[in-house]
């Protein structure tokens, strides 16, 4: 009975819509709510003091357009989640802010992606020095062939920067510190890094990726491949990590979002749905696709 | 975000366990409603049965409570509901608080019945408490209807009804006291009405608040505590 | 029934079908192998039961006198003195006094030939490392002649009548003689390992083969393992996605497909013809194996550095390195095994090749043993193909024993490969 009378009510509402801009998603039709209509993202896209600013962001992939249009700021110091289904864009768009899509030959990139208010693909931007300052932490832990030591000294080395022995035996223990991760290595430093468990690789992955002291860490579904536990000390890592960097991180787990973000953006078919607080999209998400995503209603 | 599907997850076992909720919950409110038209037609047709049959009915209002509150948690504890879901739960803990209130609300008039029988006390005010009374139940059924419907207009009307109930409240209470100094000797008598018609404004109160978590159901924002004006002008354009 | 029961007994009625057919295939599997393995143990088999002649030699035992009037030499001779000496006489008086009344020429000229000619200079070398032997009477273990060492060793069947045997009945009589008073023993063959070719098959030895095919496979190696592994890195990380770079990749799998022969009719026309490159020598071996090698350590190490996980370059990208950093501190090394199983495939390959080496002249018949990659030389699979040829009945066996050498070389080479791998495959 409640939901017949519902249903009225969205028949009502989807026509407001469609007086809107409307624009059809295209592509596999696979549950029937790619006819929903589209319009502009929903929620505060711009932040006062934007460390990463994007506008007008499409990316294509050949022929193959994999992001529409993205306008988003990311806050400094703030940490940011990107959540919505698999393949909607949001990994592809992380990997726009270092670069890291330069490596496959068919991606290109329209638009603008500013930090610091420098447009990170203008000509004279080099994609190395780029990412010494945008550090990124990947899904499944991958941590060199090399020892704990030899992994974190890694970035430090092939930058220079550090003078001696002894700076960068400081420079690899404090990230270790930092990463939470030092306690459990310390005994083994010259051990293999690829003997840890998975939750201590990756870790190590992100102790490696701030021996670099980046300004801006990038996370693509950091714990997706963790157990419970280690997934917590990642996001208590994420925690402490927010005093002193800015973080973008992809995830899966909408609980994980909404425990370690400030900010969450929603992505759909490569397009940014909505943004906003993430007290605010978990309690009273304002788009439909938004509320579907995070209450399950997606097949 | 105005319609609300409960029926859409890709979990069926959670659509059923949503639908539970809600329909244990207007189960319920249908009861309470029921105590209170009971409660009322044993004070007006001064009836000690039917004061009787509410008195013992309020056990299961309370049982009703702590197995809905047992369903709620069982389901945060398995889904972590998120938004509309989260805000179903919230609501739904939240009213059943206020409906077993109401019961015992009801409960109090029963008793109120049955102390003016047993006085055998004869007035006027029978008539007048009955129609506070029947307004106090209309508005109560209203708001039930407006969280089954998930109507947050209906319910911001109804929010602004219960100051029409505490005047009433005020004014018959008023007529009570004057009654008092009147008529000394029937004090008593008159202490037990003037207390029926209190357990009726709270149960207004109560069903203010039912409506308040609707409107929080449905729009997300929390709307106690605040002018109704501006709710109207923020949420309702 | 229920479904449930149906489905069961559907499947059921198909299981021993199934079951057959895996047994069926199982044992088609086993009698391949079988084969196989039969195959290969009748040609070890084969070779080995006909090397093991090859590393035994047969000796006489000779009392000769180094008389010094005779040999015109005394105990301050020069070396040169020693060197021009004819060492023939005393040996050929040894044998007579061994056997009095031989008289007639020609049955001299046979008694002479129960030793090899080899033997004077195994007297010489004698004399050389201490003079003082001259004017002493020495016994010596000399090397005989290929007759003797057929015959000691059953390859000529003495029971044969004397016209259908190589060696006459006088002849026996002299081996049996001496066979039966002791003075001829067998030992083994080092000369096999420390000579270089001869026209006389117990002279005959393999140092000079295998150190050509040494010299040739360290220019092969030097040449196409820097080329090869670089353009593999290029093609597999660095060129762009274009169709110049298909056009090349292809031409690099064709080249893998030419005819080996056709390499040496190249280096024929171009290094010996066109740049005047000392000919049969292990330098223009070795370029024109590596020509040849290349295709296959390029396509192995394409394959091994594609096998790299992109999780390793990526991590190393992230953290700002630049691609050549990536690539060599992170790409190669985790590449390295199985470009180093590609290049000893590829080196094995080299090693047993022979047609290309046939057009470059290392076909040559070579005595001295190579001391450069500039010496003319020839290498093993060639020395086997020459010894097949010969007609003398004692390159049967060497050629079996070259055979073996070859295989014991490429069983190493493998071996070392599997080593490699195992060693840098340690996961860090």
């Amino acid at each position: 009975m409640v939901i017949s009378m519902m249903n009225e009510r969205v028949a009502e509402l989807n026509l407001g819509i469609d007086m809107t801009q409307e624009i059809k998603q295209n592509g596999p039709d696979d549950s029937g709510i790619l006819d929903v209509t589209y319009s502009e993202t929903v929620g505060e896209y711009q932040c006062k003091d934007a460390k990463f600013s994007t506008r007008d962001v499409n990316v294509y992939y050949a022929n193959n357009q994999a992001i529409f249009d993205v306008n988003l700021d990311v806050g400094r110091n703030e940490v940011i989640a990107l959540i919505g289904p698999s393949g909607c864009g949001k990994s592809t768009f992380l990997r726009c802010l270092n670069r890291m899509n330069d490596t496959i030959d068919i991606c290109r990139i329209d638009g603008q992606i500013h930090l610091d208010g420098q447009d990170i693909y203008a000509k004279k931007q080099d994609p190395v020095l780029l990412r010494a300052r945008v550090g990124m932490v990947f899904q499944k832990p991958n941590p060199f062939p090399k020892s704990i030591y030899d992994n974190v000294a890694y970035g430090p080395r092939i930058h220079g920067l550090t003078k001696n022995k002894a700076e960068l035996d400081d420079l690899v223990e404090d990230a270790l510190i930092k990463a939470g991760l030092f306690d459990e290595v310390k005994d083994r430093l010259h051990g293999p890094g690829t003997g840890l468990s998975g939750g201590q690789q990756q870790r190590l992955c992100i102790a490696r990726t701030i021996a670099v002291q980046p300004e801006v860490i990038l996370m693509d579904e950091p714990a997706s491949a963790l157990d419970p536990i280690a997934t917590a000390k990642i996001e208590e890592l994420i925690n402490e990590l927010k005093e002193n960097y800015t973080i973008v991180i992809v995830t899966h787990s909408m609980q994980q979002a909404a425990r370690v973000s400030q900010r969450t953006a929603y992505f759909h078919m490569g397009r940014l749905i909505e943004v906003g607080d993430t007290n605010q999209i978990f309690t009273n998400p304002r788009h439909e696709l938004t509320e579907k995503y995070i209450t399950g209603r997606f097949g | 975000m105005e319609h609300l599907e409960f029926d859409q997850h890709t979990s069926k076992e959670y659509n059923n366990e949503l639908e539970d909720v809600r329909n244990h919950l207007l189960k319920m409110g249908g009861m309470v409603e029921n105590q209170l038209r009971k409660a009322m037609l044993s004070l007006k047709d001064k009836s000690f049965e039917l004061a009787n049959d509410v008195l013992a009915k309020g056990d299961v209002i309370d049982e009703m409570e702590i197995k809905l509150d047992g369903e709620c948690t069982r389901i945060i504890a398995k889904r972590q509901p998120a938004a509309s879901d989260l805000r179903l739960i919230i609501a739904v803990m939240k009213s059943i608080t206020d409906l077993e209130r109401i019961g015992d609300q009801a409960e109090k008039v029963a008793y109120v019945a049955k102390d003016l029988i047993q006085l055998d006390y004869q007035s006027p005010f029978y008539v007048e408490i009955d129609h506070l009374g029947q307004k106090v139940l209309g508005v109560l059924s209203a708001s039930l209807n407006a969280l089954a419907r998930l109507d947050a207009d209906q319910a911001v009307e109804l929010v602004e009804k219960d100051e029409v109930i505490n005047a009433h409240f005020r004014e018959l209470n008023d007529h009570i006291i004057s009654q008092m100094v009147k008529t000394p000797q029937a004090i008593k008598s008159l202490l037990h009405l003037s207390h029926g018609a209190k357990a009726l404004e709270r149960i207004g109160d109560h069903a203010k608040n039912i409506c308040e978590y609707t409107i929080y159901l449905v729009k997300g924002k929390d709307i106690r505590h605040t002018d109704i004006q501006k709710v109207k002008d923020k949420l309702f354009d | 029934m229920s479904d449930a029961m149906k489905n069961t007994a559907i499947v059921k009625s198909g299981l021993k079908k199934r079951y057959l057919k895996e047994k069926i295939f199982k044992s088609a599997g086993i009698v391949s192998i079988a084969i196989a393995f039969m195959f290969l143990l009748v040609l070890l088999t084969d070779v080995i039961t006909k090397a093991i002649p090859a590393f035994t030699q047969t000796q006489l035992t000779l009392t000769v006198t180094l008389d010094a009037e005779d040999l015109e030499l005394n105990q301050e001779s020069s070396i040169e003195d020693i060197m021009a000496a004819d060492f023939r006489q005393p040996i050929r008086e040894a044998l007579r006094a061994r056997f009095d009344g031989v008289t007639k020429r020609n049955d001299k000229k046979q008694l002479y030939s129960l030793v090899s000619i080899g033997a004077e200079y195994q007297l010489r070398d004698l004399v050389l490392a201490d003079p003082a032997l001259i004017g002493q009477s020495i016994t010596v273990d000399f090397i005989a002649d290929d007759d003797v060492d057929a015959v000691i060793k059953n390859a000529i069947d003495r029971s044969l009548p004397e016209s259908d045997r190589r060696v006459k009945d006088l002849k026996l009589s002299w081996i049996e003689s001496m066979e039966a008073s002791g003075e001829i023993s067998t030992a083994f063959n080092w000369l096999f390992f420390s000579a270089g070719d001869s026209r006389e098959p117990e002279l005959a030895g393999i140092k000079g083969a295998i150190l050509g095919s040494f010299y040739t496979l360290l220019v092969t190696l030097a040449l196409s393992f820097p080329v090869a592994v670089a353009a593999a890195i290029y093609l597999e990380e660095f060129a762009p996605k274009n169709r110049f770079i298909d056009f090349i990749e292809i031409n690099i799998n064709n080249l893998a497909a030419v005819p080996s022969i056709v390499f040496g009719l190249l280096g024929l026309a171009v290094f010996i013809n066109f740049f005047s490159m000392p000919r049969s020598a292990p330098l223009i071996g070795g370029i024109v194996l590596s020509l040849m090698t290349l295709p296959t350590i390029i396509i192995a190490s394409r394959s091994a550095i594609k096998a790299v996980p992109p999780s390793l370059r990526e991590a190393a990208l992230g953290l700002g390195a630049s691609k050549m950093q990536t690539v060599f501190h992170h790409v190669l090394p985790a590449a390295l095994p199985g470009i180093l199983t590609g290049t000893i495939i590829g080196m094995a390959q080299a090693l047993g090749e022979t047609a290309p080496l046939l057009m470059i002249g290392m076909v040559a018949f070579i005595v001295d043993i190579p001391q450069s990659i500039g010496d003319p030389s020839t290498v093993l699979p060639i020395q086997v193909f020459l010894w097949a040829d010969a007609p003398e009945r004692g390159f049967l066996e060497k050629t079996s024993a070259a055979i073996l050498v070859l295989l014991v070389f490429l069983i190493s080479m493998n071996a070392i490969a599997i080593k490699l791998r195992k060693k840098f495959e340690k996961k860090w």
